[in-house]
C-alpha cells in the first residue's frame, strides 16, 4: 500500500531463513520493511524506526542488528535469519521452548527480537554467564516482563545447548 | 461445585465476611498452567494490528498543532486536496457527527476547529493512496494561527484571570476527603511532619505503536479493528463521532503488544480520525502513529504537586493526616474526572492519598486542572502511584524522626482485618497486607539489612554506600463506578469443547490464559477445551474496559454465573446416565464422577451430547455486578472500592557517592491477591510491574519546554533495560477475596506502585537524605548528597 | 500562514540512489559526482537517525562497507591502526585494543547496544562529529590522527585538529573518506581507561565520557603525564589541557590529583541540557570522573607490574 511510487527499482539477492530471495525494490527500502511488505515476514516488529527498541532486531550475517536501521540494498548477497527460521520443519528450538515454559512471554512483541538476540548469543558463546545474558539482550526493551523470566529461560536454555564440537569461542563485548 | 463456609473470629466486633473454602482440590485453577497463546508469539506467527492485510487501504495522517494554545483563524486545504492520490483532506467542519471524544467528559475534538490546546492537537486529517502523498499533503495546508498564551502549570492556570483552556475555566473537578476533626487530631500529635513532593508526566512506551484498520461497509455500518484495551468505550465514542448508532458501528479487539492503561483511549483517538476519514471516503483507512505521534499526542501519567502531613504520637501512633493534590489534567479530561461515586483518576488519587493506614482525622483537598500540556489518562495505578510516592516517603520520614524502624511504624499503623479507612470503609475481608509484610521482611532478611541512615562525615567516606526501603500500598479491584460490570456468554459444545464469548481484552497480562482457567475450572473440562473468540463489540456482552485490575475478578464471576447455568443441564443428563441425583455429581477433568465414588463416572462429553440430543442447550449467560460503590462528594466517606490487593516491597540499593548514580541490587515484591489463579503468570505481573516502579523512581519523565516534549522516542525517554534489573524476589500471599472467582482480587496494576518509594527510601537510607520529587536521577541524588555535606546536618 | 510538518514522520528516507562502490577509488569518483545531494554510510546508525528527524536530506548514499581492508585492526610500528569500517563491537573485543588502548574498548563496548555495535564503525563515529562520542574521546586521549583520503592523495590529520564544532568536521564530505586511524602504542608504565555517565546501563546517550591515558613511574611516585579527553564539555571533543600540564611530571599525591580533577572541571564547560542534566552537576561529574578515572589507572598499573 506504502511503496507505490515512481522510482526505480534495484535488484536485490539475500538468503532468508536458508532461503535463496531475489526482490526488485526501491533504493530507499528498509531491511524491517523487505522483510515484513515484500516477504510477509511480519514476526518482525516495527517500534521506533530508530535502532533504540530493538524490536525490529535480525540476525545478519550472523551478527544481530536492528533492521530498522539497515538500508535493504546494504543486506544484499547477505544471510538473515528471522523468529520465523528460528524453528526447525515445524519444531521449536529449545531456546522458544524454554520461553514458553518458563513465562518469558507477555504481550509478545519484543519475545522475536529476544528470541534472536538469545540464539545469537548461545550460537557464539553456548555457557554464558548471568551477566553477559543481561548484555546479549540489552538492546531489547521490553514493558512487561520486567526480563527476569526471559533470562531466566536463556539460562535454563543454555543448560542443554549443544556445543558444536569445533565453534570457536568468539569473544563477547 | 459446593462451597463450605469456615467462619472467622474477630476479638473486636465487626461483622466480617465468611471466607469460602473449597470442598474439592482444584484442577486447573491455581496452576501454572502454560500461556494459551505462547506458541503463536513465539514463532511470530501472531498477527498485531500492523502485521495484517489491508489491501486497498488509504493511509491516513494528521496535521498537527506547532503551538500550545492558539486559535485556529484560517485553515487552507484545497492544495492538499488538489494532489493526486488524495482521497480527502478534512477539517473540523467534516466530523459528521460529535466532534469529541472522552471516556468521561468528551472535550477532546477529533479535529480542533477553534483552537487547539496542546502542542499535537489535530488541526486536519488526510487519507490518501500512499504515506508519502498524505505526507506531502499534509505539507500543502496552511493554517493560521493565533498564539494565545499558554498554561504550563496547575498553579498558573488556577491565577484569576488565568488563561482559559476551556469554556468553563480550568478548574476541571475537585474532590475531598473529611474525616473526624483535623484540627483536634492535630492538637493531640506529638510529633507533625509536613512534606512537599513532585512527580512528572510519565509515558507508557508500550513497544507496539498505536494502529486502526476501519472499514466502511456499504450497508451503512462501520469496523475499527486495532490494539484497544476499550472496545466498547471505543465503539461508544466512535458512534457518536459519526453520528451513528452504538449498533451501527462494530470494534474488533487485535492482540495488544503492551497496554498499560494507555490503550484506553487512544485507540478512541486514532479510531475516531480514521472512522471520519474511512466514513467520508467510503474507503478502508489504515492509520499508524509513529513512536515520536504516540509520545506527542496519547494520554499520560498525570503529574501531580502533593503537599501532605502527618501528625503522630511519639510511640508512632498515628492520629492525624492532611494533604493536598494539584493534579495536572493537560489539555482534555481523559480519565481525570469523576465517573460516580468513585471513578477517575483524580478521585482516586484523593481517596489513596492517606494511605492503608488507621487514621482517625484525615482531610484531603484535590484540584484537577487543565493546563495546555498533554493530557493525563490512565496509566497503570491510576493516580495511586503519586500518592503513594508521597505517603511512603512521608511515612519513611517520620519513622527517622521518631528514631523508629520504618517496618515497625508501619505495622503499627497498617490497616488488617476490621480496619477503618480514611473513607471510613471498614475492611471486612481479605486484608493480607501485614502477611505481605511480614513474608518480606523474611525474605528481606529486613532485620539483619536494616540501620538508621548515616551521619554527613559517613558520605565523605568511601566511594559507594548501600542503604535499604520499604514501602507499602494497596489497589482496589475495579473501578469504583456505578455502571461496573462483566458479561460474558457461554457455549459447551456437544463434544465437549468450550466458546468462550467476552471483550476484555489480553495484553500481554495474560487474562487470556487467566479466563481460561476459571472456565476449564468451573465447567470441568481442561484447559485445551476452552477457546476465547476475539473481543468483538458485535459478538460478546458489554464488560466496560480492561483496567483497574479487575478482569480477573468480574469477568471470572461472570464466568462462573454462566457456568453454573451450562452445568445444570449438563449434569442433569450425567444424572440420567449415571442413575445418581444431581447433588453428588462432580465435573472435573472432562470426567463427570460420583463425589463418593469417583470410579463411577462418564465422560463430560457423553453427558454434553446428551443433552444435545434433547434440547437441553448448554448456553449459559453471566453478568457480574460487584458490591456497590458509595462515595459522599463533601465528606469522600463511604465504601469505594469493594476489596484491596495489598503489597510490601523492600529494596536494597547501592549509591554512588560520587556521582549519585543509584544501582537497585535487591527487591522483594510480596502481594496478598486473593488467589493466584496461574501463579507463573502473577510473577510476571509483579516482575514487570516492579521493572515499571523502577523506572518511575529513577529514570522516567517527559520533559516539557514551553508546551514541547523534547523526549519523544526511546533514545530520550528512559525506560528500564536488561542491564538495569536487580535481582527481584515475588512472594504471593493468599487472603480468599469473597467477591472473587476462587478468592481472587487484582495484580496488574498493585506491583508498579510501592516499588518507587522502596527504592527512593534505599536511597534515604544510604545517603542520610530524602528525594522529593521523581525521579531520582543521578543529579538529584547527588545533589542530595551534596546538601547534606554541605549542611552537615 | 503556517505550513509545518514538524509532528509528521515518514517511514520512508527517500534517498534515491543507494550506491556500492567496489573500492575507494570509486566511491571518491561518485562523491563528486553527486557532490552536495550524496553522504557516505558505513554503519548508518546515526545516518539513518538524522534522516528520520529531517535533519539532513540526501538523494544519494554512498555505502562503503563492501571496500575490503578498511576493517583490520593492526600494530605496525608502533603504531595502532583501526580501519575506519571497523564496527564497535570488533573494537570492543579485539585483543589488541582490549591488551593496549582499554579505553578504546570501554568506550565502544558500552555505546548502544549489540545490535548498534555490530552496525556503527569507529570511522562512523569519529565523523559523527559529536562532542560526547563513545570512540572518539578515547582516541583523542590517545592522540589519534586521523588518515583521509581524497583524488589529491592522503593526509593525516590529528585528531585535536579535526572538529569545527558539533557535528562538524574539518572533512570535506563530498571529497573526502576516512581510512584509518592511528595512534601510538601504549608503552611500559602506560594504561588507558573510559569511564562513562549515563542514566541507565544500555541504549543510552552520555551524560559524560572521561577517557585518560596514563604514564606513571610507580617506584618514583611520579606522574610522567597522564592525557584528559572529555565529553560532551565543550562544542566539540576535548583535551583538559590545564589539568594535563597539573599533572605533568607530578608527584603522586591525592592532593595533586584532586587538584587536577577540579581544574579539569574549571577548562570545561558543559552546558545545561534539559535531557542530559545542568551545566553544574556535568562540571561537577568531571571531576568525579577525572579523579576516578585517575585513581583506576594507577591501580591498572600497580596490578599490572606488581
Amino acid at each position: 500500500m506504502r511503496w507505490r511510487s515512481d522510482m526505480v527499482k534495484e535488484k536485490i539477492e539475500i538468503e532468508v531463513n536458508g532461503e535463496k530471495r531475489i526482490l526488485e525494490i526501491e533504493p530507499d527500502q528498509l531491511l524491517v520493511d523487505l522483510l515484513r511488505e515484500d516477504l510477509g515476514l511480519t514476526g518482525t516488529k516495527v517500534g521506533c524506526r530508530e535502532g533504540e527498541c530493538g524490536v525490529c532486531s535480525v540476525i545478519l550475517n550472523g551478527k544481530i542488528v536492528t533492521s530498522c536501521l539497515v538500508p535493504a540494498l546494504k543486506a544484499d548477497g547477505g544471510r538473515i535469519t528471522t523468529v520465523e527460521g528460528i524453528e526447525r520443519d515445524g519444531e521449536l528450538h529449545l531456546l522458544q521452548k524454554e520461553f514458553i515454559y518458563q513465562g518469558a512471554i507477555q504481550c509478545g512483541f519484543c519475545t522475536p527480537a529476544m528470541l534472536l538476540a538469545a540464539k545469537n548469543l548461545l550460537d557464539q558463546n553456548p555457557r554464558p554467564t548471568l551477566e553477559e545474558i543481561k548484555r546479549a539482550i540489552s538492546g531489547v526493551l521490553c514493558r512487561c516482563t520486567g526480563y527476569q523470566k526471559i533470562i531466566q529461560a536463556i539460562q535454563i536454555a543454555s543448560q542443554s545447548f549443544d556445543i558444536p564440537a569445533q565453534t570457536p569461542r568468539l569473544a563477547q563485548d | 461445585m459446593e462451597k463450605r463456609k469456615k467462619k472467622v473470629l474477630l476479638k473486636e466486633k465487626v461483622k466480617v465476611l465468611e471466607l469460602p473454602v473449597f470442598q474439592e482440590a482444584l484442577g486447573v485453577v491455581g496452576k501454572s498452567e502454560i500461556r494459551v497463546d505462547s506458541q503463536d508469539k513465539v514463532r511470530g506467527k501472531l498477527l498485531y494490528g500492523a502485521d495484517m492485510e489491508f489491501p486497498g487501504a488509504l493511509c491516513g495522517k494528521v496535521l498537527r498543532s506547532p503551538y500550545p494554545h492558539a486559535l485556529i483563524k484560517r485553515i487552507q486545504v484545497e492544495k492538499a486536496r488538489g494532489l493526486s492520490g488524495v482521497a480527502a483532506v478534512l477539517t473540523a467542519k467534516d466530523v459528521p457527527g460529535r466532534n469529541g471524544i472522552g471516556v468521561v467528559i468528551p472535550d477532546q475534538p477529533v479535529i480542533c476547529g477553534d483552537k487547539v490546546r496542546y502542542v499535537g492537537d489535530a488541526v486536519a486529517l488526510v487519507a490518501a493512496e500512499t504515506e508519502e502523498i498524505a505526507l506531502q499533503a499534509l505539507g500543502l495546508i496552511e493554517v493560521e494561527y493565533k498564539s494565545l498564551s499558554p498554561v504550563f502549570s496547575t498553579e498558573e492556570a488556577l491565577r484569576p484571570g488565568a488563561p482559559k483552556i476551556h469554556e468553563n475555566g480550568n478548574l476541571l473537578a475537585t474532590s475531598k476527603i473529611r474525616k473526624g476533626d483535623i484540627a483536634k487530631g492535630f492538637m493531640a500529635a506529638e510529633v507533625i511532619l509536613e512534606r512537599t513532593y513532585t512527580v512528572p508526566f510519565l509515558e507508557h512506551m508500550y513497544l507496539e505503536p498505536d494502529v486502526t484498520l476501519v472499514t466502511p461497509h456499504p450497508e451503512g455500518w462501520i469496523t475499527i479493528k486495532g490494539p484497544m484495551q476499550a472496545p466498547f468505550t471505543t465503539r461508544k465514542n466512535i458512534a457518536a463521532v459519526l453520528g451513528l448508532p452504538m449498533n451501527k458501528v462494530q470494534c474488533i479487539q487485535t492482540p495488544i503488544g503492551g497496554g498499560f492503561g494507555g490503550k484506553e483511549d487512544s485507540p478512541i483517538d486514532l479510531g475516531a480520525k480514521a472512522a471520519v476519514l474511512a466514513w467520508k471516503t467510503g474507503r478502508p483507512v489504515k492509520m499508524e502513529y509513529d513512536r515520536e505521534e504516540i509520545t506527542l499526542t496519547t494520554a499520560k501519567r498525570h503529574p501531580m504537586i502533593i503537599h501532605c502531613k502527618i501528625g503522630a504520637k511519639k510511640d508512632g501512633t498515628f492520629v492525624a493526616f492532611e494533604g493536598t493534590i494539584y493534579d495536572e489534567q493537560g489539555a482534555y479530561a481523559s480519565l481525570g474526572p469523576l465517573i460516580p461515586p468513585a471513578g477517575g483518576v483524580h478521585v482516586h488519587a484523593v481517596i489513596m492519598l492517606a494511605g492503608p493506614y488507621v487514621i482517625p482525622h484525615v482531610k484531603v483537598d484535590g484540584y484537577l486542572v487543565y493546563t495546555n500540556h498533554p493530557y493525563g489518562g490512565a496509566m497503570r495505578g491510576f493516580g495511586a502511584p503519586q500518592v503513594n510516592f508521597a505517603h511512603e516517603s512521608l511515612v519513611d520520614e517520620l519513622a527517622e524522626i521518631l528514631g523508629m524502624d520504618p517496618y515497625e511504624l508501619r505495622i503499627k499503623n497498617c490497616v488488617e482485618l476490621g480496619s477503618e479507612t480514611a473513607t471510613s470503609q471498614v475492611l471486612d475481608q481479605s486484608v493480607g497486607l501485614k502477611d505481605a509484610m511480614q513474608k518480606s521482611k523474611e525474605a528481606f532478611q529486613w532485620v539483619k539489612l536494616w540501620k538508621p541512615g548515616p551521619k554527613p562525615e559517613e558520605l565523605e567516606k568511601g566511594e559507594k554506600r548501600r542503604g535499604v526501603g520499604m514501602a507499602i500500598g494497596w489497589y482496589r479491584t475495579s473501578i469504583g463506578t456505578d455502571s461496573d460490570g462483566a458479561g460474558v456468554n457461554i457455549h459447551l459444545m456437544d463434544d465437549g469443547s468450550v466458546l468462550v464469548y467476552q471483550a476484555l481484552t489480553e495484553m500481554g497480562q495474560g487474562l487470556l490464559t487467566t479466563l481460561s482457567q476459571i472456565a476449564a475450572e468451573a465447567l470441568g473440562v481442561s484447559l485445551e477445551d476452552v477457546r476465547m473468540v476475539i473481543p468483538d463489540t458485535d459478538v460478546a456482552p458489554e464488560s466496560g474496559p480492561t483496567v483497574g485490575s479487575r478482569s480477573t475478578t468480574l469477568m471470572g464471576n461472570a464466568i462462573l454465573m454462566a457456568a453454573e447455568m451450562i452445568k445444570k443441564p449438563l449434569l442433569e443428563s450425567a444424572s440420567d446416565i449415571l442413575g445418581l441425583p444431581v447433588e453428588r455429581l462432580i465435573a472435573k477433568n472432562r470426567l463427570i464422577y460420583d463425589r463418593d465414588n469417583p470410579d463411577h463416572c462418564i465422560e463430560l462429553k457423553e453427558a454434553a451430547k446428551r443433552s444435545m440430543m434433547l434440547g437441553r442447550r448448554m448456553m449459559g449467560q453471566g453478568w457480574y455486578t460487584p458490591p456497590k460503590s458509595s462515595l459522599d462528594p463533601e465528606t469522600g466517606q463511604g465504601t469505594p472500592y469493594f476489596v484491596f490487593t495489598y503489597s510490601a516491597q523492600m529494596a536494597e540499593v547501592e549509591v554512588d557517592l560520587k556521582t549519585g548514580e543509584v544501582e537497585v541490587l535487591k527487591l522483594v515484591a510480596a502481594f496478598d491477591v486473593g488467589k493466584a489463579i496461574n501463579p507463573r503468570m502473577v510473577e510476571g505481573q509483579i516482575e514487570g510491574g516492579v521493572m515499571m516502579g523502577l523506572g518511575y523512581a529513577l529514570m522516567e519523565e517527559l520533559v516539557i519546554k514551553d508546551g514541547i516534549i523534547q523526549n519523544l522516542s526511546f533514545q530520550d525517554y528512559i525506560i528500564p533495560t536488561s542491564m538495569d534489573t536487580p535481582e527481584i524476589i515475588p512472594i504471593i500471599v493468599e487472603h480468599p477475596n469473597v467477591h472473587g472467582p476462587f478468592g481472587a482480587k487484582g495484580i496488574g496494576e498493585m506491583p508498579n506502585i510501592p516499588a518507587a518509594p522502596a527504592i527512593t527510601n534505599a536511597i534515604a537510607n544510604a545517603i542520610g537524605a530524602r528525594i522529593y520529587d521523581l525521579p531520582a536521577h543521578s543529579e538529584r541524588v547527588y545533589t542530595a548528597i551534596k546538601d547534606r555535606l554541605n549542611k552537615k546536618v | 500562514m503556517h505550513s509545518t510538518t514538524q509532528f509528521a514522520w515518514s517511514s520512508k528516507l527517500n534517498w534515491e540512489k543507494y550506491l556500492r562502490p567496489r573500492d575507494l577509488s570509486e566511491a571518491l569518483t561518485l562523491m563528486e559526482e553527486y557532490r552536495g545531494e550524496a553522504r557516505i554510510i558505513a554503519g548508518g546508525t546515526d545516518l539513518l537517525i538524522q534522516l528520520r528527524k529531517k535533519k539532513l536530506n540526501l538523494k544519494v548514499l554512498i555505502d562503503i562497507t563492501n571496500i575490503p581492508g578498511l576493517d583490520r585492526i593492526k600494530c605496525e610500528e608502533g603504531l595502532i591502526k583501526i580501519g575506519a569500517l571497523v564496527t564497535h563491537h570488533q573494537a570492543a573485543v579485539s585483543p589488541l585494543l582490549r591488551e593496549n588502548a582499554g579505553a578504546i574498548s570501554q568506550g565502544a563496548s558500552w555505546l548502544g547496544s549489540p545490535q548498534i555495535r555490530n552496525l556503527g564503525t569507529v570511522g562512523g563515529n569519529i565523523v559523527s562529529g559529536q562532542p560526547g562520542a563513545d570512540v572518539t574521546i578515547p582516541l583523542l586521549a590517545l592522540n589519534a590522527r586521523v588518515k583521509v583520503l581524497s583524488k589529491k592523495g592522503e593526509r593525516t590529520i590529528p585528531l585535536t585538529e579535526f572538529y569545527e564544532g558539533p557535528g562538524k568536521t574539518v572533512l570535506d564530505s563530498a571529497s573526502e573518506i576516512v581510512t584509518e586511524i592511528l595512534f601510538p602504542a601504549l608503552k611500559e608504565g602506560e594504561t588507558s581507561l573510559s569511564l562513562r555517565l549515563a542514566k541507565r546501563k544500555a541504549l543510552a546517550l552520555p551524560i559524560l565520557v572521561s577517557s585518560l591515558v596514563l604514564s606513571a613511574d610507580l617506584a618514583k611516585k611520579r606522574f610522567r603525564y597522564v592525557n584528559i579527553a572529555l565529553g560532551p564539555v565543550a562544542p566539540i571533543p576535548f583535551r583538559a589541557k590545564e589539568a594535563e600540564q597539573c599533572l605533568a611530571s607530578a608527584p603522586i599525591r591525592e592532593e595533586i590529583i584532586k587538584e587536577a580533577a577540579q581544574k579539569a572541571a574549571q577548562e570545561s564547560n558543559p552546558r545545561t541540557n534539559p535531557l542530559r542534566g545542568s551545566g553544574a552537576y556535568r562540571k561537577d561529574m568531571v571531576a568525579a570522573l577525572v579523579e576516578r578515572g585517575i585513581q583506576q589507572g594507577l591501580h591498572a598499573l600497580e596490578v599490572r607490574h606488581g
